[in-house]
């Protein structure tokens, strides 16, 4: 979602709107547990777009995976990378703007979908 | 995000966001611009509770990032000022209150404002402003001090979050009822699990430490029909056992468990400083009069309890000596039934009131709840007996925990199938927990045994009552096709009425 400039007038007097401050992007790693390294996984949120890069950091395997909520109540959802050590992949997400998004990445098994839940980082709360 | 607001930022001229003092004119929910310390705080939304005749409670608590591991959703470690509106329209032109409090680190970013001076047995409209954002409006009402015309109010508990959408929760901020009771098991301290989910915990252990709590509090409270129930009307909230863990008495939990699950309890919901805990304890029985329709009696059955009896175990079961109100509270509750100063008496409470046995057999319990009121015959009998000598005109027990609806009318002695109804008790499924639901009902045996029992259904839902001064009539609405389906909807599937005077749940 664009980011909007917005001039409105209302009951409270001149609205002057302007693009919210966006929301830092962040990196997050995976942690190391029994078979993975830490940050064999990694993640990053661009705000601006919002993008979500999932990538794969060490030659183990095993693949990298985005676990994220919405403000909605919903999640977790799932982001994938199956392409293997040195690989990113873009996830171009559609959030509403201002809204947050609750992330974290973690090592697991793109073939049978396994979330290695003991190798998520501890996540981050970003915003769209 | 409120519901009712664009997901833009504004800025706003002039003093109307600038400073602290005053809160902009502007109804909907909107984000303060500009470098602030802090983004939208109001992601937890509103609520209100315990109306009396001049006032009542409100309640936000500031969490720009909800979901953050450390509990603390994504505050600093400092205090903020949050400013305060309450106004008779929702457009906020005729101010009725204001004022400014302080949203403390140390409780979570949670205020609880008492405004009192309020008009009796009117609506009111309330809303916040903290670090220039404003939060969504809240609805709100005061009691009033005579006769009103009715009552209508919510019954609901039990919503596991990952079970479920909370379609009754939308059901509930569509009816824009007077009150809403939520007779526990709000938040599930134990470990994600079940067997089907439509979402799922961050945190997946056991809740068992002060930010664990309120972590999960916070993320039941990212669901947009919970927060539109709690912005559409006062609440009445009380804990059941798994506010803290499944099961627990007076007994079995540590003194630091104890208080960080009441003290999260306590941040996270609408109550007054009188609930605030002391440490290892909370003063959570109290009473909500609702002029001389209704009075509301709100229990709690679990922290001064005794030990569960052992399974089967009569001889325990009817002790005279255990307890699951403990002893102080009993008397509140027997002094209380002295005076009538309403025509219907409610106990807001957690487990089953009546008798369920099987076998209808006096001298086995092997088919009784050990957790529930038969588990604690003794106390059951002694406060059934009390509104009854005292004369307490209509008693109605209202009830969740079993994740089905019940109706059932109430006896001194079950086993006696002609001897006289002294009230009636109405139990509230689950909001979510126990997920699709679609048990099998009870057997035309175990009915014949307990023909006090009028109703049974095991779907999803709420209960929604609407009392006169002559006729109570009991909804029971269930959510089609189920909790797990993203969309359903929401219909009466039975619905009974009592009329006062004349003890009994009648068809309707």
């Amino acid at each position: 979602m664009r980011r909007r400039l917005l001039v409105l007038a209302g009951t409270a007097g001149l609205l002057l709107a302007a693009a919210p401050p966006a929301g830092a992007d962040t990196t997050q790693c995976s942690i190391a547990a029994s078979g993975a390294t830490a940050c064999a996984a990694g993640a990053n949120f661009v705000s601006y777009g919002e993008h979500l890069f999932v990538s794969d950091r060490a030659a183990d395997g095993h693949s990298s995976v985005v676990q994220y909520w919405l403000e909605g109540g919903t999640g977790p959802f799932l982001l994938w990378n199956s392409g293997g050590n040195g690989t990113s992949v873009d996830h171009n997400l559609e959030l509403a703007e201002g809204s947050w998004i609750f992330y974290r990445v973690c090592v697991g098994e793109y073939g049978i979908r396994d979330v290695w839940t003991s190798t998520c980082g501890a996540g981050v709360t970003d915003y769209a | 995000m409120p519901s009712n607001v664009n997901r833009r930022i504004f800025l706003l001229g002039g003093l109307a966001v600038a400073g602290t003092a005053a809160i902009p004119a502007a109804a909907s929910a909107q984000r303060g611009a500009g470098t602030r310390a802090i983004r939208f705080p109001f992601e937890l939304g509103v609520a209100s509770g315990d109306p009396t005749p001049d006032g009542f409670v409100l309640w936000t608590r500031l969490a720009p990032a909800p979901l953050t591991p450390d509990g603390k959703g994504g505050m600093p470690n400092t205090d903020l000022p949050v400013q305060w509106q309450v106004a008779t329209d929702a457009a906020f032109t005729s101010i009725a209150a204001s004022g400014t409090v302080t949203a403390r680190a140390a409780e979570a970013h949670s205020v609880h404002v008492e405004p009192a001076g309020l008009a009796a047995g009117r609506e009111y409209f309330y809303r916040f402003q903290a670090d220039g954002h404003l939060s969504p409006v809240g609805r709100t009402r005061t009691a009033p001090t005579a006769a009103a015309s009715q009552l209508r109010f919510a019954v609901a508990s039990c919503q596991h979050f990952e079970e479920g959408w909370y379609h009754a929760h939308r059901g509930i901020a569509a009816d824009r009822p007077d009150l809403v009771l939520f007779l526990g098991d709000y938040m599930y301290e134990n470990v994600s699990g079940a067997t089907e989910k439509v979402r799922g915990y961050v945190l997946t252990g056991e809740s068992d430490t002060l930010a664990e709590y309120r972590h999960r509090y916070a993320q039941y409270r990212t669901d947009p029909d919970l927060r539109a129930a709690h912005a559409a009307a006062p609440w009445l909230v009380v804990f059941d056992d798994h506010e803290l863990e499944n099961n627990w008495n007076s007994t079995n939990q540590a003194a630091a468990r104890k208080q960080a699950a009441f003290q999260a309890f306590w941040e996270n919901m609408p109550l007054r400083a009188a609930q605030r805990p002391s440490g290892s304890a909370i003063g959570l029985h109290r009473r909500v009069q609702w002029g001389s329709l209704a009075r509301f009696h709100m229990l709690d059955t679990r922290q001064h309890r005794a030990v569960q009896a052992p399974a089967g175990s009569c001889t325990v079961m009817r002790d005279p000596a255990r307890t699951i109100t403990g002893a102080a509270q009993e008397q509140w509750l027997l002094q209380g039934f002295d005076q009538h100063p309403s025509t219907w008496d409610f106990l807001g409470q957690q487990v089953f009131f009546a008798q369920r046995d099987a076998d209808a057999a006096r001298n086995t319990c092997t088919d009784h709840s050990n957790d529930a009121w038969d588990g604690y015959a003794a106390s059951r009998d002694r406060i059934a007996a009390g509104w009854v000598q005292r004369g307490v005109p209509n008693m109605v027990v209202l009830t969740g925990d079993v994740h089905r609806h019940w109706a059932a009318d109430l006896r001194r002695d079950y086993y006696d199938f002609t001897g006289p109804v002294i009230g009636s008790e109405l139990v509230t499924t689950s909001v979510t927990s126990g997920g699709r639901g679609g048990g099998a009902p009870p057997t035309a045996t175990w009915r014949a045994n307990n023909p006090h029992i009028k109703y049974v259904q095991d779907q999803r839902g709420y209960v929604r009552v609407t009392a006169t001064a002559t006729q109570l009539t009991a909804e029971f609405m269930v959510v089609t096709p189920s909790v797990v389906s993203p969309t359903a909807s929401l219909a009466v599937d039975r619905r009974f009425v009592i009329r006062a005077g004349t003890p009994g749940l009648q068809p309707a």
